[in-house]
């Protein structure tokens, strides 16, 4: 392996950053979704929140993306309807899975958030005649700020997750490393330049965390 | 000055003389249970306008399941209530929807001051205040600043708006929690245990504002276990003991208490 074969990595860190931002927008704007569903007990909309919640927590994410990718193309409605342009493209796939698959863990870490809220705080919302709305525009935002520890975690388990994405042709880092490897058999170099480029992108985010969390939790010291 | 004295002496003689009529709480037949024990048994109960009735007794005799009551953060399973001019029945069934809905209009207009304060400690002193009035009242935030400021003039809070609450001292936040309550402008106030955790001249501190609240024609409900503060601050006793009211009358009771109980209770 020479120094063109890393370089020639980093090409694909663009599509695995790319991967990871969108799973992560999409994913938490559904976890809000899935999580003020549960919180607020909205019936139906939250036996399908925990549906959702079982199935992409209990199944391995390899075979969401799989299935994301390759299921779909067996039926002829999807295949001649316009939702086709999208999922027959690997990278939408890859996002589709990613996406629904943080938004089931994130919606878990949100409940518990909202939910470790201290009691007395949601009554003294209750307690000056504010709404449920009005009441979680203010707990939602300190449970934010809790769970902010916790959510870098799933950013950093999202980051490694879109490494799956290379099984359905997609060029990211690991695909490159899957390349590289395959042309010339250097295993040990390929796949540990891959790991160091996938250590260095979450050392930064780690970074970017520990100042966000500073700002955020300034209230508590 | 003297006018206003004069009027303020005529007003309460009036509320003397018709506290029939200008009634601020009015509790009938009030009964709660969680499950098989029953906090509240048949609490009859009136408070006029104006008035501090302080809510006495030992550890589970059901005050502050009373006061949770009085605005409604426990709905009774009978009874009525009658509080800053809403008034609610239980002996019959009330859709959900209407009870919410009536019973986040009561809470508009009776406050409440936590044990544990209870402030939202990622926001400042100023928003804590200022959320409700501009949510729920509508007031611009300009204004309910301009008035938030007023309120911790009064409380001798001024230098502290800015701050994050964690970072004041127990009797600190406790007096923001009073400022929050009091930015809605409340008919009447309620008061959980409002020195359990604060120590002996800042309970004082505590007195002297109920005392200067009253004044200002507030209703004022304050549970407490200590006897020293309740004598500080009360026009009116209620005696509780194992849910029920064992003894109620003006402060006069304190120096001549009517029951075995509340006279044992005084002693120590």
């Amino acid at each position: 392996m020479t120094l063109d074969h890393f370089w020639l990595l980093f090409n694909g860190l663009s599509t695995t950053l790319e991967i990871t931002f969108f799973s992560l927008l999409f994913g938490s704007i559904l976890a809000v979704g899935l999580t003020l569903a549960m919180v607020n007990k909205i019936p139906g909309l939250n036996l399908l929140a925990r549906t959702i919640i079982l199935i992409f927590t209990g199944t391995p994410l390899l075979i969401q993306i799989f299935l994301v990718y390759s299921g779909p193309s067996q039926f002829e409605v999807i295949r001649h309807s316009f939702l086709w342009d999208y999922l027959s493209q690997a990278k939408i796939c890859a996002i589709i899975a990613l996406a629904f698959n943080t938004a089931a863990y994130s919606s878990l870490l949100f409940k518990g958030a909202i939910e470790s809220v201290p009691r007395g705080e949601w009554d003294a919302c209750k307690a000056l005649g504010m709404t449920r709305g009005q009441t979680l525009a203010i707990i939602v935002p300190h449970a934010l700020r809790r769970v902010l520890p916790s959510y870098s975690n799933e950013v950093i388990l999202v980051l490694k997750g879109t490494s799956l994405a290379s099984s359905i042709t997609i060029m990211d880092v690991m695909g490159y490393a899957n390349q590289i490897n395959g042309q010339t058999y250097d295993a040990l170099m390929a796949f540990s330049a891959a790991g160091i480029i996938y250590l260095g992108m979450n050392g930064i985010l780690v970074l970017i965390f520990k100042q966000l969390e500073k700002k955020a939790l300034a209230f508590q010291s | 000055m003297l006018i206003l004295k004069f009027i303020r002496l005529l007003y309460s003689h009036l509320v003397q003389l018709y506290s029939v009529t200008i009634m601020s709480i009015e509790l009938k037949n009030i009964c709660k249970s969680w499950g098989q024990l029953d906090v509240l048994q048949n609490i009859d109960l009136k408070c006029a306008k104006g008035e501090t009735l302080v809510l006495l007794g030992p550890s589970g005799a059901g005050k502050s399941s009373l006061l949770r009551v009085l605005n409604l953060l426990d709905t009774p399973d009978n009874g009525s209530i009658s509080i800053a001019g809403e008034t609610f029945d239980f002996s019959t069934k009330l859709s959900d929807k209407k009870l919410i809905k009536r019973s986040q209009m009561l809470r508009q207009k009776v406050g409440m001051v936590f044990q544990q304060y209870n402030l939202w400690p990622h926001m400042s002193v100023m928003d804590n205040l200022i959320e409700a009035p501009v949510k729920i009242l509508k007031q611009t935030k300009q204004h309910a600043r301009e008035e938030a400021m007023k309120i911790l003039e009064q409380l001798q809070l001024t230098d502290k708006a800015d701050v994050f609450p964690l970072a004041l001292s127990g009797g600190q936040q406790q007096r923001v929690a009073i400022a929050r309550a009091l930015m809605m402008k409340p008919e009447v106030l309620l008061f959980d245990e409002p020195t359990a955790a604060l120590d002996p001249e800042v309970t004082n501190q505590v007195a002297e504002i109920i005392k200067s609240l009253a004044i200002t024609g507030i209703t004022q409900v304050v549970v407490t276990h200590e006897v020293d503060f309740a004598r500080k601050v009360a026009s009116q006793v209620c005696y509780l003991e194992s849910g029920e009211i064992v003894e109620f009358g003006g402060a006069e009771h304190f120096q001549n208490p009517q029951t075995p109980q509340f006279t044992n209770y005084l002693k120590h």
